[in-house]
């Protein structure tokens, strides 16, 4: 037993386990989350160790890591429900994060709310003290000014004090400096220094980072510690981890510390447990796609490798930390069909919700979702939702869909079911087809991987409209996020402002740079006992000179010393990835790099998950029965398998569907499929290639 | 109307992506921060089948603009081809914007236009850059670029390029921001390609024909709130020195339909105040749409719904050699800020959309060397009349970075802050070397909106109305934004 490892996440519905045994045998379980997701957490493992037929202390007491995805960071920043932050900033500049630099999510709405203020305009404090862009104390720090505010901060209650100075990413000195004064006279605060959050230039993301940080940051210690406490009074003595939003995970303290890292540490797991699954099934490039209750989270996987982002926003705050390039859009099966002034259906994203949720749920509900069409469709089994637990009620499906489509649009009801259901895959390929394009690459390139509750069930349409061969459903779709859990690796992710043009480079600074973040890197991963080794990710933010945004590319040395040759490879490599992404390059425009990173990865040992040997190609075994499926107007009769019973080898043609716990799959007509050897199922579309035409390239510009 | 829907929405994707590609690769702070752009495809007619702008001005100037090039380049546009205009007087509104469309062929035959239209670092002119607040004719503003042909069937014209380079104080911004625009442009070209291949000719024609019907009826639901209504008013524009422009609307509505006459303003005027025909209609259109224009795609079927009848030779009508560089910073303001009022009537609940606030576009002295691109520094924004965020007409702008501004562009912010009334100040320091000026404040209602401030030890020079004048190395610059909104809720 020593040797299981564990994952827990905590969804907004259930809570979901998997683990995993030194031989690779799997054990998922799935539980409804609590208020306190701690109540979750245990009730989860209570009922793993049930499965093996332990009691909780004795699995505990065996256990030697538990990674855990959490949404309290998410929810606390989503709901507004953060610490009273404080936050002192050079004087001059305490709006700031209020300014956010005159983005507005609508351009044309006159009457735009302003968001949340997490940070109230009284709780921002300046305070005298400058320092310019090479690091020059210009105005000493005022430490009187310093004690004043945090005198103030004291008589408010204020639990958590943030700090962010000018060009505190070059001299650190004066926030660390109130640092000091801080944990003399307010000891119990949690500290948010922008210098170690964000050490980058650009003040608004910097300082909206380290609010944030500040914010969500005693909400997340709390739970963890919280957590951590309850495990260890249960007789835990491993390590608990949390997933991080890079992907990777990190001690619970840590977590706690950096709580900004953890916003998406609960989507973070499936986008993992995706480049896992490449892995083990050979597919390096995927997508994964997410379909839940409210929305739909597409990421991009390329040569295994997680696409990453430092252009984040979420609940109105800038988050500009390296983070999974998860793009959501507001379509699940709560979403709601509807009809606009201009008579053109419409669906989402306002959902239903769960509760009262769609029609079909029978809790009062009576706006039409896409849950409602899948029901009346009959892709999905009324009697066999969540295996069976809920029962749906068609008719009152019918109902929404008759009153509030069909019969405004001169529709049958399966037809409006059809074009809600073509509408919501439409919205779903579009995002899609964005995310990979934004990227540089052609979907078609891709194999798509559809995780949680709804995915399966319109990941082969939108298969075929992006033009995807593949489609994966893994065995552990309704726990994918766990399964990420279990074999992320360690990660810290550094990063350091250092502006300089690529041609005229001080090597040793850049080099001695490099060092200094590798360092700081170590030094969080310092007490990690449980990696194998280390990998050392370099990278630099590179435009050109002039642009306003910038593209990350890796450096390319094999030493830890850089040198020009290294550089030249590494401008090189950003031509042609400026290319890539935005179809043009410039050679003779200068280079300049922005932003020096550092991705130290401690590598784990893996999982290994056994294969399976492929038996017959019958699936009739897990033949359930024959039902009408509407794909089209006309129903088509579709073979139902349980997909509890179906064997690696297994092969179905479309029209079918596999019902599984927590998950119904879709086989189109002209769709194929087949179990693998680890009980994924693999989807083959089988759609022709496109030719395309051969297009005109535009001449360059004379330099 | 379903399949219509999805093919729609493929066609407006790949003209997101095409503004998106501006946004990232443009070198030139008007494009990259500024988002002085729009992008979209029009149809052969032309039509707007689906545009993406980010301030209010382009609505229809994409349209007229192509619709210069189409009628200039009637039986001379072959696949490859990349035609550019830009004159306030061939479908434009202010100078130093150029329109970009490459026609687009589908199995030999013309079908689409993907179009740019983007406001340039320096095209000539009198003073480097775009602000030239004392020009009595076009000319003082900039070249004007009558239709010429940039690419010939997929060839650079080299001449046409370096007539454009050559006249430009900021050739290498301008070839950047071009090269991007053309980038954009060819990757709209493949991606509907593909579109066309996928779908056909005719699923993708009918999809732009369902859009338009369904924009149309979309807003003329929206706009049929008004019909039967019958208002007039008046504003006026005010300037420094010079007696106001008066500007005057019959505001009509019916059917659904918004119809502006502004029949009765002014004769055009000897200052760049004057505002072109199909840029007013822009400012009508967002001015009585705004709440909706996030939600609806913009085609044809909105730009319709939209009438402006105007006497040629007026302020809202212009004729050369009239300059119009003010049209955005002031004139437009105060179409919009006329037409809101007027549509709100006696009823409550439109908030304002409009806001001018002072402007500063900063160069080495004129004469001193040969590359000399201006720097519009912008620090600040004005705060909206509904109390938040800057005015909608002030459009997608992103505010510089305080640090960039230092460690990159030679410009100290020293304070950048609310002040007790609400308004954002802000103090820099020019450390760039030294500089001069073009600027204005606008005037409003017998006041200044806002003010800028060049500090020099005890002197203070107000710059409410400056071309040309100096800004020494060291020297600060105070810029007080003006505030639209009542209430002040400012400790919250």
């Amino acid at each position: 037993m020593s040797r299981w490892i564990v994952g827990i996440d905590v969804g907004g519905t259930f809570t979901d386990l998997v683990a995993v045994g030194p031989d690779g045998k799997i054990h998922a379980t799935k539980t409804p989350s609590t208020r306190d997701q701690s109540d979750g957490v245990l009730t989860a493992l209570a009922r793993l160790a049930a499965d093996l037929g332990m009691d909780l202390d004795q699995l505990l007491a065996e256990l030697p890591l538990i990674v855990h995805g959490t949404t309290v960071a998410t929810n606390s920043l989503l709901e507004y429900d953060g610490a009273k932050v404080g936050l002192i900033t050079t004087s001059g500049f305490r709006d700031e994060i209020e300014f956010r630099r005159s983005y507005k999510e609508s351009v044309f709405d006159p009457r735009l709310k302003a968001p949340y203020a997490i940070v109230p305009r009284r709780y921002r404090i300046g305070v005298s003290e400058r320092v310019d862009h090479k690091g020059t104390v210009l105005t000493p720090l005022d430490e009187n000014e310093v004690r004043a505010a945090l005198a103030g901060f004291r008589a408010e209650g204020i639990e958590a004090v943030a700090v962010c100075f000018l060009f505190s990413f070059v001299n650190p000195a004066h926030e660390r400096r109130v640092a000091e004064i801080v944990r003399e006279v307010m000891p119990e605060a949690f500290l948010s220094l922008s210098s170690e959050v964000l050490p980058e230039i650009r003040e608004f993301e910097r300082v909206s980072t380290t609010v944030v940080n500040a914010f969500v940051g005693p909400r997340m210690n709390a739970y963890l510690t919280h957590l951590e406490s309850r495990l260890r009074e249960r007789g835990f003595g491993g390590e608990l981890f949390v997933i991080q939003s890079n992907g990777g995970v990190q001690s619970a303290g840590e977590a706690g510390s950096f709580a900004v890292n953890g916003l998406l540490s609960g989507p973070a797991g499936g986008v993992t447990a995706g480049s896992f699954l490449g892995e083990i099934a050979g597919y390096p490039n995927l997508i994964t796609v997410d379909m839940g209750g409210t929305s739909y989270d597409i990421a991009l996987i390329e040569s295994l490798r997680p696409a990453v982002t430092t252009e984040s926003w979420i609940g109105r705050y800038r988050i500009a930390l390296p983070m999974l390039d998860i793009h959501t859009i507001g379509a699940g099966g709560g979403s709601i069909a509807w009809i606009d002034a201009g008579g053109a259906l419409q669906v989402g994203p306002a959902s239903a919700g769960s509760n009262p949720g769609p029609a079909c749920y029978g809790r009062g509900g009576t706006r039409p979702t896409v849950t409602d069409a899948n029901v009346v469709l009959g892709l999905l089994n009324p009697d066999f939702f969540l295996g069976g637990e809920m029962q749906l009620d068609r008719k009152a499906a019918e109902d929404a869909i008759l009153h509030e489509i069909a019969e405004p649009l001169g529709l049958s009801v399966v037809e409006a079911a059809l074009a809600i259901s073509e509408i919501v895959n439409n919205n779903m390929a579009n995002a899609t087809r964005l995310v990979t394009t934004k990227r540089g690459h052609d979907p078609q390139q891709f194999a798509l991987v559809a995780a949680g509750g709804a995915g399966a069930l319109h990941v082969g349409k939108q298969a075929e409209e992006l033009g995807i061969q593949t489609v994966i459903v893994p065995s552990l779709a309704p726990v994918f996020c766990a399964l990420g859990d279990t074999v992320a690796d360690l990660r810290v992710s550094e990063a350091r402002t250092h502006i300089g043009l690529a041609e005229t480079v001080d090597f040793e600074a850049l080099n001695d740079a490099f060092q200094e973040i590798e360092a700081r890197a170590r030094q969080r991963l310092s007490t990690q006992s449980l990696v194998r080794n280390f990998d050392v990710r370099r990278s630099l933010d590179l435009h050109y000179a002039g642009e306003v945004h910038e593209v990350t590319v890796p450096v390319r040395a094999r030493t830890r010393r850089i040198t020009r040759l290294n550089l030249d490879a590494t401008i090189a490599d950003f031509h042609a990835l400026h290319e890539r992404l935005f179809a043009h390059k410039d050679l003779a425009q200068p280079v300049e790099i922005l932003t020096l990173r550092v991705d130290l990865i401690g590598v784990r040992e893996k999982p290994r998950l056994p294969a399976a040997d492929f038996g017959d190609e019958d699936p009739s075994v897990a033949l359930k029965n024959v039902r009408p499926v509407h794909f089209d107007v006309e129903a088509l009769e579709a073979s139902v398998y349980d997909g509890a019973l179906l064997k690696p080898g297994n092969f179905i043609e479309g029209p079918a569907i596999i019902e599984q716990w927590g998950t119904t799959i879709v086989v189109h007509p002209g769709h194929e499929c087949l179990i693998d050897a680890y009980g994924n199922i693999i989807i083959e579309i089988g759609q022709a290639a496109r030719n395309r035409k051969a297009t005109l390239e535009p001449e360059r510009f004379p330099g | 109307m379903i399949r219509s829907q999805v093919v729609y929405s493929r066609l407006a994707a790949i003209v997101r992506e095409m503004s998106d590609t501006v946004a990232r690769t443009a070198r030139s702070k008007g494009l990259a921060e500024g988002r002085r752009y729009a992008v979209a495809a029009l149809t052969g007619a032309p039509r707007i089948a689906a545009q993406v702008q980010f301030d209010a001005s382009h609505s229809y100037l994409i349209r007229a603009s192509a619709a210069a090039l189409i009628d200039y380049f009637a039986f001379d546009l072959a696949d490859g081809d990349i035609v550019v205009v830009g004159d306030p007087y061939s479908g434009g509104s202010t100078p130093q914007v150029l329109t970009f469309l490459a026609p687009f062929f589908h199995e030999g035959e013309l079908v689409l236009f993907p179009a740019i239209r983007a406001e340039l670092a320096d095209l000539a002119g009198e003073y480097p850059g775009t602000l030239h607040p004392t020009a009595s004719e076009t000319w003082q503003e900039a070249i004007r670029v009558t239709p010429v042909k940039l690419y010939r069937n997929g060839v650079l014209q080299r001449d046409i390029l370096r007539f454009l380079l050559r006249n430009s104080r900021a050739a290498d911004l301008v070839r950047s921001d071009i090269e991007a625009i053309v980038s954009a442009l060819r990757a709209a070209g493949r991606n509907l390609d593909t579109l066309l291949r996928d779908r056909g000719r005719q699923a993708v024609e009918g999809a732009i024909d369902d859009a338009i019907d369904h924009g149309r009826r979309l807003v003329g639901t929206y706009l049929s709130r008004w019909n039967g209504m019958e208002r007039a008013g008046a504003t006026t524009i005010e300037r420094i020195g010079s007696n106001p422009i008066a500007l005057k609307l019959r505001l009509s509505a019916e059917g659904g339909t918004l119809l502006a006459d502004f029949v009765g303003s002014n004769p055009q005027v000897a200052e760049p105040y004057n505002i072109t025909r199909w840029h007013v209609r822009g400012y009508v259109l967002v001015a009585a749409v705004a709440e909706m224009l996030d939600d609806v795609a913009l085609n044809d079927g909105v730009l319709d719904r939209l009438e402006v009848r105007a006497e040629r030779g007026s302020i809202v009508d212009p004729i050369l050699p009239s300059a119009t560089g003010l049209s955005d910073l002031v004139t437009g303001h105060a179409v919009a800020g006329l037409v809101r009022a007027m549509l709100q009537g006696d009823g409550d609940g439109m908030a304002p959309i409009d806001g001018p606030a002072p402007a500063i576009v900063l160069f080495a002295p004129i004469g001193s060397r040969e590359d000399n691109p201006p720097f519009a520094l912008d620090p600040g924004f004005a705060i909206s009349g509904a109390g938040w965020g800057s005015p909608v007409l002030a459009g997608h702008r992103l505010l510089p970075s305080a640090e960039i501004l230092e460690a990159r562009d030679g410009f100290e912010v020293l304070f950048r802050e609310r002040s007790p009334m609400g308004a954002i100040d802000v103090l820099v320091r020019n450390r760039r070397g030294d500089l001069e000026a073009a600027a204005i404040v606008p005037q409003r209602s017998g006041h200044a909106c806002g003010a800028l401030v060049l500090v020099e030890g005890d002197r203070e020079t107000p710059l409410d109305c400056v071309t040309g004048g100096p800004i020494p190395d060291g020297a600060l610059l105070r810029f007080t934004y003006p505030r639209y909104a009542g209430d002040l809720d400012d400790e919250t």
